[in-house]
């Protein structure tokens, strides 16, 4: 499968901008009441942020066949290909999200920043946006729908509340994180329910194309996970403390790896497209 | 403005299967590439039913039909491109790959609803059918054309193919050309089935 770079781009950059989302959105809500407990500045965030988003960005340069032309694509902002205003896009989150970490490195006040913050995430956005539009191709029927650019948000949606939920349990300070966990659960529903209609919708197209596809061979699995990873989360909320760190570790590499099969599903519905199913299996 | 725009004519009517076409685009271009640009496809279906009386009827049908890229008068394959590497040629109209400007993303090639563009991992860059852009500046034919046997393709000015073909450009197993526009003209035979037609079936898949 030659997409599985591309596997990891766009769900480790979805992931990323998920992050930064519920960590900004948990900075905002703390404006009048002064310092957030974890500020985004805090070294292990900020570790965390840049491991997700460089490693992702890395893995769409092995997508290229031939990386030292890698800055050609500059030539197709012009003409608005969409692949070139998404790596324009995921370009600019980069650089404001690098602008954004300086301002506020070893700064004990940061609430100053909040728009600068407000920009970065909206940037963040934009990334998955542009990726949404990279996909829906007319050619490709499967790709062609709303439905990619609601998965591509539900993937930022529920990478960034189980993600906060794991940053906030690697740090020592014992706290209730009880709203962001109810907020988490109700979004890993969403993506459940999300995956079962989605499930449906491609798997008509697959009947109409005719072929046997063997595509959907992560469809168990993921719900698996997602199951886990709610029940888990349901379990922590019912306690209304701080559940351990390999809870929230555990939970948050259960949808990880339900988002990364999701993924490979998704990249799979591709060959339902033109002559492609001649050569598809 | 382009000064001419060419494309391909198909006669699913004269076309055996031979084949000669796919291996002499490949012969030529052995040094450039292991891919095929032109490729035949074996488009059979149709079933044996028995009658009332005991006796049979049939509908069984197959026929080929050759394709390489068609440099389609709106090609996706250069919309989506990022780097502007596939172009249209200015004289010609036809669609090619800049191999300076490529970085091998295989956009085009999931664009392309006809399979033209392909990835090459030797050279980690796109590879596609140029109309033989270098005979045509010579005033030859393109090598697929020249080698056919029974005269079953034809490549030229897409205006003068369809003046002399007619217009039809869509047939199964081909996808529907309302996305590309595509400089291509068939004669199809009396089995000829619709584009997107579930009649039949690709035969001869492990050949690519």
């Amino acid at each position: 499968m030659h997409q599985l770079s591309l596997v990891f781009f766009t769900v480790l950059i979805q992931a990323s901008t998920g992050l930064l989302l519920f960590s900004g959105i948990q900075q905002f809500k703390t404006i009048a009441n002064g310092q957030p407990r974890i500020p985004i500045n805090n070294l292990g965030f900020q570790i965390i942020l840049w491991t997700l988003f460089t490693m992702g960005a890395l893995a769409s340069l092995l997508h290229l066949g031939k990386p030292s032309n890698a800055l050609n694509v500059l030539y197709g902002i012009q003409t608005g290909s969409p692949l070139s205003l998404e790596v324009l896009s995921v370009g600019v989150f980069g650089t404001l999200l690098l602008i954004y970490s300086l301002l506020t490195w070893k700064k004990a006040q940061i609430q100053k920043y909040n728009f600068f913050l407000g920009l970065t995430i909206l940037a963040g956005l934009m990334v998955s946006y542009a990726t949404a539009r990279v996909y829906t191709l007319p050619t490709i029927p499967a790709w062609n729908s709303t439905w990619t650019l609601v998965q591509f948000f539900m993937s930022v949606l529920a990478l960034g509340s189980v993600g906060f939920l794991f940053f906030q349990s690697q740090q020592q300070e014992k706290s209730s994180s009880a709203p962001q966990t109810r907020t988490a659960i109700i979004i890993l529903f969403l993506l459940m329910a999300n995956i079962v209609f989605y499930n449906k919708w491609s798997n008509n197209i697959i009947l109409e194309s005719g072929l046997a596809l063997p595509s959907w061979n992560f469809f168990i699995p993921r719900i698996i996970l997602l199951v886990t990873s709610f029940v888990l989360l349901l379990f922590s909320g019912k306690k209304n403390n701080y559940a351990s760190q390999w809870t929230y570790t555990l939970i948050f590499v259960c949808v990880l790896a339900s988002e990364l099969a999701g993924r490979i599903d998704f990249y799979n519905l591709q060959k339902i497209s033109g002559m492609l199913q001649i050569f598809a299996y | 403005m382009m000064k001419e725009e060419y494309g391909f004519h198909v006669d699913v009517a004269k076309c055996t299967g031979c084949k000669t076409c796919q291996v002499a685009c490949r012969s030529l271009k052995e040094s450039e590439t292991s891919k095929f640009y032109r490729r035949v496809y074996e488009y059979t279906g149709g079933h044996w039913q028995e009658n009332n009386d005991k006796t049979w009827h049939q509908d069984v049908f197959a026929y080929y039909v050759s394709i390489s890229c068609n440099h389609c008068q709106d090609p996706i394959c250069v919309r989506v491109c990022p780097t502007t590497a596939m172009h249209k040629d200015a004289e010609t109209g036809l669609v090619l790959v800049d191999h300076k400007k490529c970085i091998g993303c295989r956009y085009c090639e999931w664009a392309c609803p006809y399979g033209a563009p392909q990835f090459d991992p030797e050279q980690g860059q796109m590879t596609k059918c140029d109309g033989c852009i270098d005979r045509l500046a010579r005033g030859e034919q393109a090598m697929c054309v020249t080698a056919c046997p029974l005269r079953a393709l034809d490549f030229g000015p897409i205006a003068e193919l369809r003046e002399k073909y007619g217009s039809v450009d869509e047939i199964a197993p081909l996808p529907e050309k309302k996305h590309t526009r595509p400089h291509l003209v068939i004669t199809g035979g009396r089995h000829a089935r619709p584009a997107l037609s579930k009649d039949g079936a690709v035969l001869n898949k492990k050949e690519f």
